[in-house]
Parts: structure tokens; sequence; C-alpha cells
């Protein structure tokens, strides 16, 4: 029984940053704001907390840079987005294309290594073990309530779906969505901070390795609600850790190559889609201009 | 060739694009040589690296081209899609499954002769891009889940299983690359060297070309093109004409994948003669800047696809010529070009205030455009 | 006298080229029941906006309640005492009734549901006006949505209220309460903006009228020292021209059926979805089909052409339909911007587009046939030209025409582009100015006299009451009651029995 419980404890590690980006993601969505550019916050924050970290040796003030660049990135590309009158879609490819060529270019500036930062102690690190993904988990719980009974969850949920509403009442639903931006950033932020503080040592390049877009599928399949996708996300990462668990092993004697078996996760999450026959919509407002 | 055809219907709706189109280079160079600046260069010397490193020889010329090549394929793939609606964002999967398939044609059959060999590769890797396109184009119509993430999914699977085929299937046990074995010499395009002196441009870019053409006549000539574009503007209007929306995407998504399976040819087929992993490198998403650059049109894409090719070209010249400048910069480049196109709805609007009718420059503007007005929408 | 609630004075608004206000001044005297009267375009929802603070003026000064004001959001014009429900709601579909009234003035971080009922309901005129605060608003008739809308404005207190098109939507049993209501509001002491251009509501219930027309206040009265004639004038800047009378059909001509659809119901339920209609169009008639807005009309239409799932028959001369729209059906859509036009393109391509098999070699055009383009513009050049669309140049954007004359651009197309034996029209008419409605019933009235038959679908009662033959009445899905203008029975036109049919109540 150890490896189950081995299994179980690698699962939910392997969750929690994919519980954080989809919680952050969920919001701005729900505000009405398609957000693929998780992958590229995701990015961002792990690279920002692994160089402070590794700048100032404290795993502390890594943590803070981590959410503080996360929400600052939701920032801008909710700011920028929402004024530009841009396409949510085009521009997240845009903002993930920045992402792809900004942290090489700073990460030679500083460190002389285009691809990665200098591994990290053990003092530069978090230990946290599970308690990522219990926060994540009380996260989800308070996030569902907040939808549903705060001030903040109904204008967010307005502009998703009928922002005029919003408009006629004197509250601008450009400033909503964009407030939910930074939210959502700040939560994909602490993602990316466990990507490079607890689960890695250090950045290294593309360390999000599409986890940002397995969190949007977990949003779509959760039909923009906080406890399916949650679900969602537990399903992807035991696929993730089904994957670890497999790679060097020999299933009845034929070792599966690793470039195979890394697909899993993306083959799991393809197939979960198809199966889902029914059609959930999206917010009403989504990825249109203000 | 008119000036009209390039741009589609020549008025002031076009003339306003171009404008905005142009601010937003100009902002996006500006912001590149300012990062340039921040990280203590001289921004001049940059420009200067750059310009000369993608145009300042034939050899030069010649890579912007070759860099350039794949480019053509992977924007025709993305503003093919875009116009009927549909933002393939998988052109990366495609090109890399297209690419692997038609080396594996020219591993496992190396006798053909060029005159089957080459139109064999060349329909192999458009089926098997088609094919993987075919997926998000399934999962739009039947499932209704956006193109874009399950195109997103694809481009991870083709990583795992091209990977799993290029060093496990077809691997060449005597290289220390992780790469395959050579195809057959009837399988490889000849190099140009008139062209492109010490660079590795080949015929491959003659091939882009015929597909430009072929695509524009396509766009803007049949009925065919027509309606895919019509389905991409106005679906429910097309739909209630007899025109089917899903049938098109369908079409388009497939059309956008055979063009992204052809994209590796430059690469596979006229340079390296073999596959190695990670061969797309990101040229199926480079493609979607040079699509939006391009206007989503033929001719368009085909110019921002050899701007795009010198950006690239330069950059690598900066990583050598400069101390802190790194090959990335043309990515924040391309990146900020996007930013750029994306931001044409408020450009737009800005300009189109700007050139109304009621102001003296748009009366005058006006009044020269509509001497002899074109038609509209080619 | 006393002083006015809201004046305006030289207020001026123009969006690029186009002016929408131009030096318009009025005063309007606090608690009464005001309308606003002008075609399409005439400036009365921007003269409304800029009040309300939604759009700027971009000179003049409006005063409310003496007070000289400009507002920086609607916001500040809420709490200045204004309201204002617009022409298209603005609620949130997928929230409750009370979600809808508290949003934008929640009262804290927390919402608290309850106590925010204990306050609306305290503050309602009449008991009547209850609702179920609980139920989604998206579950709701478009009567009670408005009601709803009308609500939020009594729990935010507003003094002075606008309604933007209020009665477009309603059938005369529900604009009759809604009048009721206002007047009820009025009497509290509020002063009440309903803008319109039913005049016949204005006459029943108004104590004001003012008419703006091309962006300028052309005249202002008092409902009971004034006449109809006088009011149209105004209107239109001209004399109305005359009403279309509908002669007999004629016997001439043999009417052979032409679309019979037969026991049709939707494949799945819903709001809207057809149950059991059975209806006929002959050659020569107009057959008008009358309900209110989601009774199953889009239903129906979109089952004809095939995008509806329906178990039953439609037949075309007999032979069961196999798919969708023909080729000689003229099809006239509800939302011209989404299914008749592409907006971002020229007029000249959206005149032809299709119908562009001809000019790609005809019946034998494939999919890969070259379209003459040149032949197409001077094709449709003549077929603009006969229905009279003004535009300033053909590469015009569609979108940047006016209602009436992109309507007519459609009916060029749809008439002058197929060989028509049937024109299916819905809501022809909406949101298009009274010069181009009286062109566009006169070409429906000349077709029928072709002996086309033509299936009229339209909100509005007048106006199947002018041209149709024979009236079904759509409600909830169904075929309510049917009426016949020839008939000599008890099955001809009445105004009253049609709209007790149009709310369910049985005739």
């Amino acid at each position: 029984m150890d490896w189950l419980i081995a299994y179980i404890e690698s699962v939910m590690r392997l969750a929690a940053p994919l519980m954080f980006a989809a919680m952050g993601g969920l919001i701005s969505e729900r505000a009405g704001l398609a957000n693929i550019a998780l992958e590229g916050k995701l990015l961002v924050s792990a690279f920002a907390a692994a160089a402070v970290a590794a700048s100032t040796g404290s795993a502390e003030w890594g943590l803070v840079a981590g959410v503080v660049a996360g929400a600052m990135s939701g920032w801008i590309f909710g700011a920028s987005t929402v004024w530009l009158k841009a396409d949510h879609i085009v521009m997240g490819t845009a903002f993930n294309l920045l992402v792809v060529g900004v942290i090489p270019t700073l990460g030679k500036a500083w460190f002389g290594s285009s691809g990665s930062t200098p591994a990290l102690g053990t003092e530069a690190r978090l230990q946290a073990g599970v308690g990522f993904f219990i926060a994540g988990v009380a996260l989800v719980l308070i996030l569902n309530e907040a939808l549903r009974r705060t001030r903040w969850g109904l204008r967010v949920h307005s502009a998703g779906e009928s922002p005029n509403a919003l408009l006629v009442q004197g509250v601008s639903p450009r400033r909503v969505r964009i407030g939910a931006a930074c939210v959502a950033g700040a939560l994909a932020g602490l993602g990316g901070v466990i990507l490079s503080l607890v689960q890695g040592s250090g950045y290294v390049r593309d360390m999000a390795g599409g986890r940002g877009y397995l969190a949007l599928a977990a949003i779509i399949f959760g039909a923009w609600k906080p406890y399916p996708t949650l679900a969602a996300c537990l399903i992807f990462a035991a696929a993730d850790s089904a994957q670890m668990l497999l790679q060097g092993k020999s299933v009845f004697d034929i070792s599966v190559p690793a470039s195979l078996i890394q697909t899993l996760p993306f083959i799991a999450t393809l197939t979960i889609l198809a199966l889902r026959r029914k059609r959930v919509s999206a917010p009403r407002a989504i990825n249109q201009p203000l | 060739m008119k000036l009209r055809n390039l741009f589609g219907s020549w008025n002031v709706q076009n003339l306003v694009k171009l404008m905005a189109l142009g601010c937003g280079l100009l902002l996006a160079l500006i912001a590149v040589l300012g990062l340039a600046m921040a990280l203590g260069e001289d921004a001049l010397e940059v420009a200067r690296i750059i310009w000369l490193g993608a145009w300042g020889s034939t050899t030069a010329l010649g890579y912007s081209l070759y860099y350039a090549t794949p480019l053509v394929f992977t924007g025709l793939a993305v503003a093919w899609a875009m116009r009927v609606g549909l933002f393939n964002i998988g052109a990366e999967g495609q090109m890399t499954m297209g690419g692997i398939a038609m080396v594996a044609l020219g591993i496992l059959l190396p006798e053909l002769p060029s005159i089957v060999a080459w139109p064999l590769t060349l329909l192999l890797g458009a089926l098997v891009g088609a094919a993987w396109a075919a997926v998000p184009a399934w999962f739009k119509v039947r499932r209704g889940t956006h193109e874009v993430l399950v195109c997103i999914l694809m481009n991870f699977v083709a990583y795992g299983v091209g990977g799993f085929l290029i060093l496990h299937v077809f691997r060449n046990p005597e290289s220390q690359n992780p790469e395959t074995l050579a195809i057959g010499s009837g399988f490889q395009w000849p190099q140009l060297a008139w062209m492109g002196g010490q660079s590795p441009l080949n015929a491959t870019l003659g091939l882009a070309i015929v597909i430009v053409l072929l695509l524009s006549w396509l766009s803007g000539r049949t009925r065919f093109g027509l309606h895919q574009r019509w389905v991409g503007g106005a679906a429910e209007f097309a739909e209630r004409s007899g025109v089917s929306p899903t049938r098109h995407q369908v079409l388009a998504m497939l059309i956008s994948g055979a063009l992204a399976g052809m994209a590796g040819s430059s690469i596979l087929l006229g340079y390296l003669h073999k596959a190695r992993e990670g061969f797309a490198g990101g040229a199926g998403f480079i493609g979607i800047a040079v699509a939006l650059l391009g206007g989503l049109r033929p001719w368009g894409v085909l110019a921002a696809a050899i701007l795009f090719g010198g950006l690239q070209k330069g950059a690598i010249d900066l990583d050598l010529d400069t101390e802190k400048i790194s090959r990335d910069l043309a990515t924040v480049m391309q990146a900020m070009v996007v930013v750029a196109v994306a931001a044409l709805p408020l450009l737009n609007e800005f300009w189109t205030k700007r050139l109304d009718p009621s102001t003296s420059w748009g009366r005058r503007l006006h009044r020269w455009l509509e001497r002899d007005h074109p038609q509209g929408g080619r | 006298m006393k002083p006015s609630i809201v004046s305006f004075q030289n207020v001026s608004k123009r969006y690029g080229s186009c002016v929408s206000l131009s030096q318009v001044s009025a005063e309007f005297a606090p608690g009464r029941l005001h309308a606003i009267l002008g075609e399409n375009g005439a400036g009365k929802s921007t003269l409304m906006k800029v009040l309300f603070g939604l759009v700027r003026a971009d000179d003049g000064v409006v005063r409310v309640e003496g007070v000289e004001r400009e507002w920086k959001s609607p916001a500040d014009a809420i709490a200045a005492g204004l309201g204002m429900v617009q022409q298209h709601f603005t609620l949130v579909p997928s929230l409750s009734v009370i979600d809808n009234v508290m949003l934008g003035r929640e009262g804290g971080w927390h919402l608290d549901r309850a106590a925010a009922i204990a306050e609306i309901e305290a503050k309602l005129p009449d008991a009547s006006l209850r609702m179920d605060w609980h139920r989604r608003v998206e579950e709701l008739s478009v009567g009670e949505q408005q009601r709803v809308e009308i609500l939020k404005l009594i729990a935010r207190d507003s003094r002075i209220m606008v309604l933007d098109e209020p009665t477009a939507v309603l059938v005369p049993q529900e604009i009759d309460a809604l009048f009721s209501l206002l007047k009820k509001l009025r009497d509290q002491g509020r002063s009440v903006f309903v803008i319109t251009h039913k005049l016949s509501e204005v006459f029943q219930h108004c104590d004001t009228w003012s008419v703006l027309r091309l962006g300028r206040l052309v005249r202002q009265g008092e409902v009971r020292d004034s006449s109809l004639e006088e009011v149209v004038r105004a209107m239109m800047g001209s004399e109305p021209p005359p009403p279309i009378r509908l002669q007999p059909r004629s016997q001439d001509r043999a009417h052979i059926e032409l679309l019979e659809i037969r026991s049709l119901s939707s494949a799945r339920g819903g709001r809207g979805a057809l149950r059991d209609v059975n209806l006929k169009v002959e050659s020569g008639e107009i057959l008008g089909i009358a309900g209110v807005d989601g009774s199953g009309q889009s239903q129906l239409v979109d089952a004809m052409l095939g995008l509806h799932d329906v178990v039953g028959e439609i037949l075309w001369r007999g032979d069961k339909m196999l798919r969708g729209r023909r080729d000689d059906w003229a099809l006239i859509s509800e939302d011209r911007h989404r299914q008749s036009l592409w907006m971002e393109e020229s007029v000249e391509l959206n005149a032809g587009l299709g119908v562009e098999r001809q000019f790609a070699g005809g019946t034998s055009a494939s999919s890969l046939s070259v379209i003459d383009y040149e032949r197409w513009g001077s094709v449709v050049a003549k077929w603009l030209a006969d229905f009279d669309v003004r535009f300033p140049h053909r590469g015009e954007r569609v979108s940047r025409l006016s209602g009436g004359n992109q309507q007519k651009l459609i009916f060029a197309r749809e008439l002058q582009g197929r060989d028509v034996k049937f024109v299916l029209a819905h809501q022809p008419t909406r949101g298009v100015d009274l010069g181009a409605i009286h062109q566009i019933h006169q070409r429906l009235v000349e077709l029928r006299d072709r002996g086309v038959g033509v299936l009229l679908i339209s909100s509005e009662l007048d106006e199947l009451m002018a041209l149709a033959d024979r009236i079904v009445v759509l409600e909830s899905g169904r075929v309510a009651a049917q009426f016949d203008r020839w008939a000599e029975s008890s099955k001809q036109f009445d105004r009253a029995l049609i709209g007790r049919a149009m709310i369910g109540a049985s005739v």
C-alpha cells in the first residue's frame, strides 16, 4: 500500500499549482476575460520567485515576488486587453509569446544564463508538503461562497454575463474586469511559486509545461464552476502523477518511452472533453470588448 | 498586379487599417529598442546589427528567406483558418507531425525518383497535418469546445508522439544527436545558391510562392473562397443563405492543417534531409504573428513572413555580436507585433476619426480615393 | 407655472460626421408624463442618454431641478434621482430578480438579500407589483423583465424616470398595464419620460409631446390641445403618405397552395418551442403571424430554413421539403445585422451575397467557379437603384447605412436576385424609418397582388392589421387563434380579440 499513499501524495502535490492557476483563470473568465495567458503568468511568477529567492536567499521574499509578479502581469494583461479593445485570445497569445522571449532575455542579463536561474539551496525553497494543496482546497471553498454571496461575486458575474447592466448602474465593467484579472494573476502567481520554489529548485526553461492550458481545460470541463473545476484539476493531476510513476518503469516487460508517457495528461484531458457530451456554455460576454 | 488586390478593396477603411498598423509597428519597435537600452545596449547599434544581419549580404538575405519559408506556410495556415473565424494555434503540432511523416516516407522508400517523391511527400505531409487539425475541428463542431484549447493540447501530444518517432522509430543509431536517418536523394529539394549564397535557402521557397498564388486565387476569385470568408465574417447570414458554417469551418481547419503539415519541407527536405527533435522551433506560433501582420491575406502573409525571417536572422547576429542580448529578442519583437495588431481596433478608431469626411484631410482623401471605386471584399 | 424639472439648452452631439443632436433646447414640467417622439435616428435616445449621463454632449447645458449638471457617469445621475430603462434591457439574465435589483447598490460587501427584499417591498406603490424575487430573470416573460427594470428605478428612489421604447415588445394589454403603472408613479410626484414612435399611446396616456427630427427639436405641445395630424407632420416633416388599402384578392387567377405546415413541433422543449403548428400559405395572399416576441416565431422560421430540429411536415406545393431554404424564397430575417448582412463588407458585396451563383456561370456553377465581379458590380447597381437604396459609394461598409437603407438593400437582393415565389418576412420594418416602412409595405402588397405568397411575422399588430389577408396568432409555440379579413363571420380582424389571444387568454 505504500505506493498508493505515495501516489495520492504525489497527486496532491501536482494538483496544487493546477488548482491555483485554474481558480485564477476561473475568476477572470467569469468576469468575461478569456484567459489563455495563464501559461505565461505561471512562467512569469515562477521566474520572478526563483530570481528573487536566488538573489536574497529567502524563500519568503521569493513567494512575495512571485505573487506580486503574477498580479502585475494580470494587471498588464487585463488592462491592455480592456483598454486596447483587443481580442482576448490574440492578446493572450501575444502575452505568452512575450513571456517566452522576455524571461530568457532577462535571465541572460541577470544570471548570464538564458535558460534558467541558479539552483536554489534548501533555505531558499519552500518546504510545504501538501500544505499548498490544503490551501488550494480552502480557496475553492471560499471562492465558491464569494461568487454567490458577495458584492464582488455579483459584479464579477455581471461583468461576464451582461456588462451593460453594470454600466448603467454607474459601475465600470472595465474596472471589474481588470480587478478580476489582477486577482487571477495573483492566484496564478501562487501556482508559479509552487512550481519553482516547492516542486522545483529554481526556474528552468518552460517549466510550466502546459499546466496553464490544462488549468484552462479544467475550467471548461468544470463549466466555469469552482467545484467541478477542482474535480477536473484532480483528474489531470492523477494522470500527471501516473505519468511520473510510469516513467522509467516497464509495464508487462515493455518499457514505454518517456516521450509517449508525457502525453498522458493531455490525452486524458482530450478524452474527458470528448466524453462530455453536454455542451456547456461560457459566460455570455466572454471575449467581448467593452 | 494592381495595388488594390494586395490590400483587398482599396478604400478609406483599408487605408485606416494600414495607418493603424504602421503606428502599431512603430510602437512595437520603440518598445523592443527600449528593452535593449534598458539592458545596457546602444539602441542604434542594435538596430544596425539587425538590419545588416537580415539583408546585408547575399548570404544574409538567403538566411532570412530560408527562415521565412516555413513561416509562409504556417502564416498561411493560421490566416486561412482565421478568415473563416477559427484560431488555429495548433500549427506547431500539425507541422511537427506532417514533417515527420514526410521524412518517414523518405526513409522508408529512399529509391523513389524526385518526380514521384516530391508530390508524394507533400501530399502525405498535408494529409497528416490535416488529420492532426481534424481533431480540434471535430471538437469544435461536435462538442462546442473552443478550438484554441484543443489545438494546444494537440500540440503537446504532437511533441510527445513526434519525439517518440524521432528517438525510437526512425532514429539514426550512429548519430550523437536526437535525429533520424537520412531521406533518399530523390526526396531532397535543390539549394538556391545563386540567390542565397552560403545559406541553406532552397527551392521550397518557390513552392511557398506557388501556394500563395493558389490561395490568393482561391480566396479572391472563386465561390468557395467567398463562402469561406463569408462564414468567417457573418456565419449566421451565410447559414441562412444555404452556406453551412459547420462544413466550411471543418474544411477551413483541414486546409489550415494541410498547409501547416507541409511547413517543415524547407527545413527537412531542403536542408537537413532528416528530422531533428523540435525542428519546428516555434514556427507554428510565429505563424500567428505573421498571419495577423499580413492582414490575413496571402500576399500580406508572404511579406510579413519575409520580414519575420529577417528579424530572426538579425536576432541571431545580435546574440553573437552583443553581450547581453540573446536571440530570444526576436520572440519579444514578434510578440510586440501581435500586440500592435491586437490593438488595431483602438488605432482604427483613432484614424477613422482623423480621416472622417468631416475633417478637411478626410474630405480631400475621400475625394481622391473615390474617383474610381473598385468593388469591395476581395 | 412650476419651474422645469429638466431643461436642455443648445445641447449638441456629433458622432464623427453624423450629427445626432443639434442645438436642442427644451423645458419639461415636473410631475407629468412626457412623450418624446421621433423617427429612428431622430436623436430621441441620444437626448435621453445625455440626460442620464450615458452620453456626454459636445455642447450645451442640461439642468435638472434647476441645477446645471454634467455627469461623470450614470452613477452621478442615479444619485441625483434619475433612472433610465434602456430599450434593450440591461438585466443579467442568469441572476435572480432581487440580485438584479441590488446590482450597483448592494449596501456592503456581503449581499443581504432578505433586507433588500424587505426594502423594495416597502417602496412599492401597490402590492400587485410584488414578484417572485428569487426567480431567474431569464425565466421571466418580456413584460415581467420590464417590470424588473422599473423596480430597479423604484428601489433607487428615482424622481425622474426615462423609458426608451418601452412598448415595442409588449402586447396591447401589457401596454395598458404599463401606462397605468407609469401614471401611478407620476401621481406620486415623479416625472416620467417615454420615448416612443407609437402615436396612439401618446394620445391615450401621455400629458405632453416633444418631437425630434434629424437631431433637432421641432415642436412641443400639450396632448389635449393637439391633433394627431399635427404630430405626424412634425415627425415626418412632410405630409404623411396615404394609408395602404388592401384590395380583395383577385379571382382571375387560381390560388395554389404554396406552403403547408402540418403538425409541426420542436424536437426539444424550452421557451418558444413549437407545439403542433398547422398553417397554409396560398399564392397571392399575405399570412400574418401575430404574437409576443419569443412565442415561437424564430423557431418557425428556423424550422422552415432547416435550422431547427422538428417533428412534423413542411410541404412545398404538396411535396415534402428535404433540405432547408429554396432558391425561389425571399428571406427577410428578424435580426438583419446578424442574419441578413455582412456588416464589415461593402454595399456592393452585400447586395449580391447568396445569389452570387448567377455571377459564376449560373446554374452549373460549382464551388471552384470563378466569380465575375465586374458583372456582379454592374448588376447589383441596377437592383439597388430600382429599390431606391441610398449610399455614398458602392464600396461603403454596409454597417454605415441607415436601418431603412439596409432593409431596402436586403429587399433588393432577395427580390431581384431570385425568381421569387414566396416571401418569408420576419419583422421587416423593425428599426426602420416611416418613409422606408411605407415603401416596404407597398412592396409586400405588390408581391401579393402579383401572386407571390407572403408569410409576414410581426409583433406590431397595426402592421398585420393593415397588410394581412389572414392572421394566425402564435402563443407559447402553438396556434392560439386564426382570423380572416375577408370572412363574414366573427373571425374578422378584431384588435382586442387578437390581443387576448396573444397573451394566452381564451378567445
